[in-house]
Order: structure tokens, then sequence, then C-alpha cells
């Protein structure tokens, strides 16, 4: 019984990072913007998380993280809505940047280039014999509100509507680029908060290349989700099981333990793969927009 | 009192990339009226309506409504005028409701959604209109002259009294129409102001009080409906009368050049679409396919162009089976295409015209040598062809995607018959064009039939055929159940053989 519970917990662990990002790529998606820059927005948050937790504690951090990961959200929504540059080449050009800005501000803050010192976390929650971040139920709050902005308010209701037809958007009044940017930057804040997760509450420091590809397996949830908070949170943290599991398989080394890294993806390649029409992704989703071009 | 008129177009001008897409239009529009736009494609309607409507700007000019002078910044400014347009492209976002719909295009709050009032207050619009809507359907799911409801609701829910309609009917069906003109009319008779964009005559004079006509940016006249015909309208629009078709030469038959025998095809479902046509056309005629669509003329088309082999039967090009060749070596020995599809056959849009007045032909020597294109002796030849047969354009570089439909079938007619083809196959060449550029496309077939080509016309339309061919032949289930000459057969008998009606084949 305690062994299921400690999996459960750890399925969260690890899972909530995922969540955390996969809910800032619906916001970006739903507004038309795909956003393969997620990966290098989180290991940025992940990097000035730890850099604040190092200098003033883990609240400065945390807000550090999202700020961060704003800065890269405006580089790429001026690159994509205000310059249509290719969504994917900007995303693309936004993870690599993310890895060499790391690099740089890595000597210059801790005169190392791949790793922080440890740094402090929040205090945790225990129940039941086990503990766990504030951040863990933050991020369930968090997909409720997400819900209830995009499916109940008028701005969710804008912001789909330029996701979905930006030209029709566009004549009922609604600034097309105005609510890109607004979705590109909550997908940045978003995934700002899930590397401070990860470097200040997960792992106690910043690791070069952290983030593991996680900001990809969000994208995949965000699929599997079929873009609504709920089940891209479900699938996120059913990846975060079989992650658990797999350090589990690995540990009890019935197999190499290569194989069994491996199988959190190809079980996400598997899921994604069944799911093929199954899920629709909002219409002008990777489309640039110009009212002229129309 | 005298009566103000409620939008007024003072010397309005709008150019797009140099061309005066509107220039120096004014006109005015009194509350309550349904005020035709017409105009020939290209001739700036929409253009003018979007300026109305807040999409652009005018370059030139004033645009007053109620007196006041205005500049729409954007579409919310034009709304809060109380303008509101619908698109000739629905402006619905199709996996909302109809409800989220509606209050996408007004709801500007940042709080939660008033959906009960909402509903109610659409409700009451649409009891008003004598609609029924059901407001949480799907819009993908809803035909288009509902879609079409839904964005007249939205434009009254948001206030709208001023309303602009961008070709309405050329979705809907015939009875769908009438539905439309009859709500028109309910609305313009509640004292909303109507703005009805069209190039349809016959209904611009069942709806409208007055009538402008647009003619090349260019305003050339408003009058009022009651005092005009459709023949002086279309005399406005095109800027002369219809040429008379009875300028119809005399043509001596050639040589035969194009024979069907007994052919036989499948369609893509491998069912059987041809079966044992059979078909004969000389140089210097016209030979009209009727037909109810589905009964094959799209591989009558094929087994021609080589796009598609018979599994039976021949097909001669002046005595030569061109039966199975491919459709390059068909397209040599002289036979050119107007397809069905000019954006999906024709043309390759985002390519500039040079590059598809040149389709299929880069290789002739006169464009190439050893491989590398010559410049010069393209663009020279494109400029001529495009002075030639009279196509509007900024320039040949630019993609032939930006020009209007009618200018894009001339490019495909340039194309075509600048090889001096001994064979013309044209399907459906006029759909979707209006007078002006129907009537250029009419006078180039004729024009190829002069010059000794063998023209095979397939058309949807059986007074263009009647007007056009020298013979016609009905086509049903795969084969050519009779052949007449135009007046032979009056249109009931037509119909009756198009219905199946003749079995027989019925040489001439």
């Amino acid at each position: 019984m305690d062994g299921l519970l400690e999996l459960a917990a750890s399925a969260l662990r690890l899972g909530i990072p995922v969540a955390i990002c996969a809910l800032g790529a619906l916001w970006s998606e739903r507004s038309g913007v795909i956003n393969i820059g997620m990966e290098g927005m989180m290991l940025t948050g992940a990097f000035w998380g730890a850099a604040g937790a190092f200098w003033y504690g883990p609240t400065a951090g945390i807000l550090l993280a999202v700020a961060a990961g704003l800065v890269m959200a405006l580089l790429h929504a001026a690159v994509t809505v205000s310059g249509r540059v290719d969504q994917i080449v900007s995303g693309v050009a936004i993870n690599i940047l993310a890895y060499g800005l790391n690099r740089f501000f890595g000597y210059r803050i801790f005169n190392m280039a791949a790793s922080s010192p440890d740094v402090p976390g929040l205090p945790e929650i225990s129940a039941g014999g086990v503990a766990l971040s504030w951040i863990v139920p933050f991020a369930f709050v968090l997909t409720g509100l997400s819900w209830l902005v995009l499916t109940r308010t008028g701005f969710g209701l804008r912001l789909q509507a330029v996701g979905e037809n930006p030209a029709a958007a566009d004549a009922a009044g609604i600034s097309v680029p105005v609510l890109r940017y607004a979705g590109v930057l909550l997908g940045g804040a978003f995934a700002g908060l899930a590397g401070a997760y990860l470097s200040i509450e997960h792992t106690g420091m910043y690791v070069e290349g952290m983030t593991q590809g996680k900001g990809f397996i969000a994208l995949a949830a965000l699929i599997v989700g079929n873009w609504n908070p709920f089940g891209l949170v479900g699938a996120s943290l059913l990846f975060g099981l079989f992650e658990a599991m797999s350090f589990r398989l690995v540990q009890s080394q019935t197999l190499p333990y290569q194989f069994v890294q491996m199988a959190p993806y190809l079980l996400t390649l598997a899921v994604l793969a069944g799911l093929r029409g199954k899920t629709r992704a909002p219409a002008a989703t990777g489309q640039n927009w110009s009212r002229d071009e129309t | 009192m005298q009566i103000r008129p409620v939008i007024e177009f003072r010397g309005v001008g709008k150019r797009f990339a140099g061309i005066a897409a509107n220039e120096d239009i004014s006109f005015a529009v009194n509350q309550g009226a349904v005020h035709a736009v017409v105009g020939e494609n290209g001739a700036g309607k929409t253009t003018l309506m979007n300026l109305l409507a807040g999409l652009y700007r005018p370059d030139a000019g004033n645009i007053l409504v109620r007196g006041e002078p205005v500049d729409f910044h954007g579409p919310q400014a034009a709304h809060h005028a109380g303008i509101g347009m619908v698109h000739q492209h629905f402006m619905l976002v199709e996996r909302f409701t109809i409800l989220q719909n509606i209050l996408l295009s007004c709801e500007s709050s940042y709080g939660l959604l008033p959906q009960l009032q909402a509903r109610q207050k659409v409700s009451a619009i649409c009891r008003r209109l004598g609609l029924t809507l059901d407001l949480d359907a799907t819009v993908e799911t809803l035909p288009v002259g509902l879609r079409q409801r839904v964005e007249i609701v939205k434009l009254l829910y948001r206030g709208g009294d001023i309303l602009i309609f961008d070709e309405p009917t050329a979705v809907l069906t015939p009875g769908e129409t009438a539905d439309l003109l009859e709500l028109l009319r309910s609305m313009s008779q509640q004292g909303k102001t109507i703005l009805y964009v069209s190039h349809k005559l016959s209904e611009v004079l069942a709806i409208a009080d007055t009538v402008s006509v647009l003619r090349q940016g260019r305003l050339v006249g408003t009058v009022g409906a009651a005092e005009t015909t459709q023949g002086q309208l279309v005399e406005m629009m095109i800027g002369r009368s219809l040429t008379p078709s009875a300028e119809r030469q005399t043509v001596t038959a050639g040589p035969l050049l194009l024979a069907l025998n007994a052919v036989h095809c499948r369609d893509g479902r491998r069912a059987k679409a041809l079966q044992g046509l059979s078909l004969q056309i000389r140089g210097g005629e016209i030979y009209g396919v009727v037909g109810v669509s589905g009964n094959g003329q799209q591989e009558l088309t094929g087994v021609v162009t080589g796009e598609i082999a018979p599994t039976g039967g021949a097909v001669k090009l002046a005595g030569d089976n061109i039966a199975g060749m491919s459709m390059p070596k068909v397209r040599n020995l002289g036979v050119g295409l107007i397809p069905e599809d000019r954006d999906r056959q024709g043309l390759v849009g985002a390519l500039p015209v040079w590059e598809n007045m040149l389709l299929g032909q880069l290789r002739l020597p006169q464009f190439c040598h050893r491989g590398i294109l010559s410049g010069a002796a393209c663009r020279n030849y494109v400029a001529e062809q495009v002075r030639r047969f009279g196509i509007r354009l900024a320039s040949i570089d630019q993609p032939v995607c930006s020009l209007s439909g009618g200018n894009r079938q001339k490019v495909i007619l340039a194309r075509e018959l600048g090889r001096q083809p001994r064979v013309l196959v044209a399907s459906q060449p006029v759909r979707g064009l209006d007078i002006g550029a129907a009537e250029m496309v009419h006078a180039q077939m004729m024009a190829a039939r002069e010059a000794g080509a063998a023209v095979l016309l397939i058309s949807a339309d059986l007074d263009e055929v009647l007007e056009l061919a020298d013979r016609v032949g009905v086509l049903y289930a795969g084969r050519i159940v009779r052949e007449f000459r135009p007046g032979e057969l009056s249109p009931v008998e037509i119909g009756h053989y198009m219905l199946g009606g003749g079995q027989a084949v019925k040489p001439q």
C-alpha cells in the first residue's frame, strides 16, 4: 500500500512539470501559435529559477523564472506574430538560444557552465507519509482556472476564435495580434513556472539539459489531451506514471536501464499513433495571419 | 423634412500596389433603402464595401455616415457606427456554436460571458425575423443557408442598422435565394438600410430601390431600379452593349480532327463511366455536350486530353489514335484544355503569371536553349499575350492567384490558345465568371473555331451551349444519346433526352 502511494506521489512529481508546460502550450496553440520552444523556455525558467532562489530564496526564484519565460515568449511572439516568421523555425531557434544563454549566464553567475550550486526550496506539504511541493496543488488550481477562462469568459472565447479563424475574429473587431501575444506570453509564463519547479522544487539545483525533452512531451500531452486543459493534465500525469514506473524498473535491474528509460517516450509515441485522427487541433494553429494576405 | 442620406461616399479612392481598386466614387444611400452595388468581378465592389465596413481605410475622399465624416480604424469602429457586413466567405468560427459566434462579435468584457441574457436577446431577434435557430448547434454542422442566417442575426445582435451583403446568393440554391430576398425586404421595412453587392442583375432588379454601377474601380452611375432594365445595367457594367450572337461567321467545315469511336472507360471508383461513346468533330466546328452532371463529362474530358486511358474504343486526333498516350504527348500533338476547375487543374496559384502562361511549354526551343530559359523571350511572349487577351494585372511577376477569376481564366485561355491547338476542350469555361469575362471567353472560343480548330464544349449551361455550338450531343450514362443542331429541339425535348428519354444513338 505504501509502495502504491509512493508510486502515485512520484508520478505526480514527475508529471506536474509536464502538465504545467502543456497548459502553457495550450494557451499558445489555442491562440493559433505553435510553440516548439516550450522546451527552451522551460530550461530558461529552470536556470533563472535557480539563480533567483540562490540569491533571494525560492519565491523570488519562481517569480524570476516566470519573468524569464515571459521574455523568451515575447521573443517568440514578436518573431512569429509581428514578424510572421514560420512558427516552427522560431521555436527551434528559441530552444538553441536558451541552451546557449544558460551556459553563458552559468559562467557569469555561478562560474559553472552546466549546473548551479544547491538552492533552497519551498517548505513541503506532507500528507500520509509523502511530501509534495506546493506547486503541485497550485498546478491543479491553474488547470481549473485555465478551463474557466478559456471556455467561460469573453477573453477565452476571443482567444479561441483567433486560433480557429483569425479572419472571422478580425471581422468581428478582435485584434488578432493582441490575443496571439497574450496566448504566447501566457505559454511562456507557464513554461517558466514549470522550469522553476524542476530546478527549485524537484532537484534543488539547475543542471544543464535537466528538462530532458519534457517541453516536447508537453506538446504530445496537448495532442493526447485534445487541447483540453483536463485532458492534457491527465495525459501529463500518465506520462509521469510511466516515468515513475520506469525508475522502479531501473532499480530492480531486470532490464538494461537504457531500454527502461526509453519506455515512457515510446509509450507516448504509441499513444499518439493510436490517437491519429481522433483529436483535432485549433484550425488556424501554425498559420501566421495578416489582414492583407487573406 | 428632407430625407437625409444615411451613407454618403464622397470621392472615395483606394489603391493596392499601385492599381486603383476604387477611384473617385461618390453616391448616397437613403435610410431604409435597399441599395445595390453592381459591377463585374474586379470592378471594386468588394473593396468599396470593405472601406465602409472598416476593413480598409480610403486613400482619398470621405465616407459620411448619418451626415458625419467617419474614419474607421478597424471593423470595431464600423460596428459602433451600426455598420455590419455579411462577407462572401462567411466570417464564422466553425467549431463554435451559433451562440458563441454571436457573442464573439460583440463581447468586449473580460469577465464571464452573459450567456442567459444573450440567449434571450437572440431569440427575440429571431422571432422578429421569423427565423428558427438552434443556438447550441455547432456552425460546422449547418447548411450554407443557415450559416448566412447566423451572420445576419450576428449583425442585428450588435445593433447594426446598416447591413452590407457581399454576393449573398452566390452560394445559395434558388429556394434559399428566394427566402433571403424575402428576409431582406422585411428587414428594410423595419428600417434597416441594406447595401446589396451582386452581379446577378435579375436579383438586383427584384430587390433594390436604387442601383450604383461600378466599372474598373469607378462609378458609372446611380439609377433607380424602377427606371432601368437589365440591358441598360449590362451596358453600364461593361461599357458597351453585349455583342449580339448573330455575328457568327459561317466557317466551312474542315477535316475531321477529333473522332471518338465506341470509347469505354472507368471512373476513379472503377465504375463504368463511358460506355461506347462516339462523336466526331471537324475543324471549324464547336461541338457542345450537354447532360446532367455525372454522366461522364469528366471522363470525356479525360480521354481526349490523355488524363484517362480508355478501356476500349479509339480516340483519333486527325486520324492518329491517341488513346492511352500521356498528357504531355497529347498536348504536343495539339490538344488544348480549359479545365473545369481552373484553380486546381489549370493554374499554380503561387507562381507568377508568366510562369503559368508558359506551363508545359518551357521546353520549346523559342523559350529555352540547352536547358536554360531565355528570360527575355519568355517575358516578351507573355507580355504580348497579356495585351492580346486584355488581362488586367500590375505585373506579369505577380502570383496568378492575386488576379480576379475572369483574369485567371484569361491566363489559361492565353496559354492554351497561344499554342494554336487543333482540338480545344473547354469544360465549364465560364463557370463563376461575370458577363464581360464570359463574353470574352466565348469570343475567343469562336475565334479558335474560325481559325479552324475543333472545339469540344462541355457545359452545364444549356443556353451557353445552344448559343455557341454548331452541333450538340446529349450525354447520358456515358454515351451520346442524341445529336442535333441548335434550334432543332426545344429545351423541354432536350431535357427529356438528358434524363435518358432517348435510347438509340441517332447519328446526324
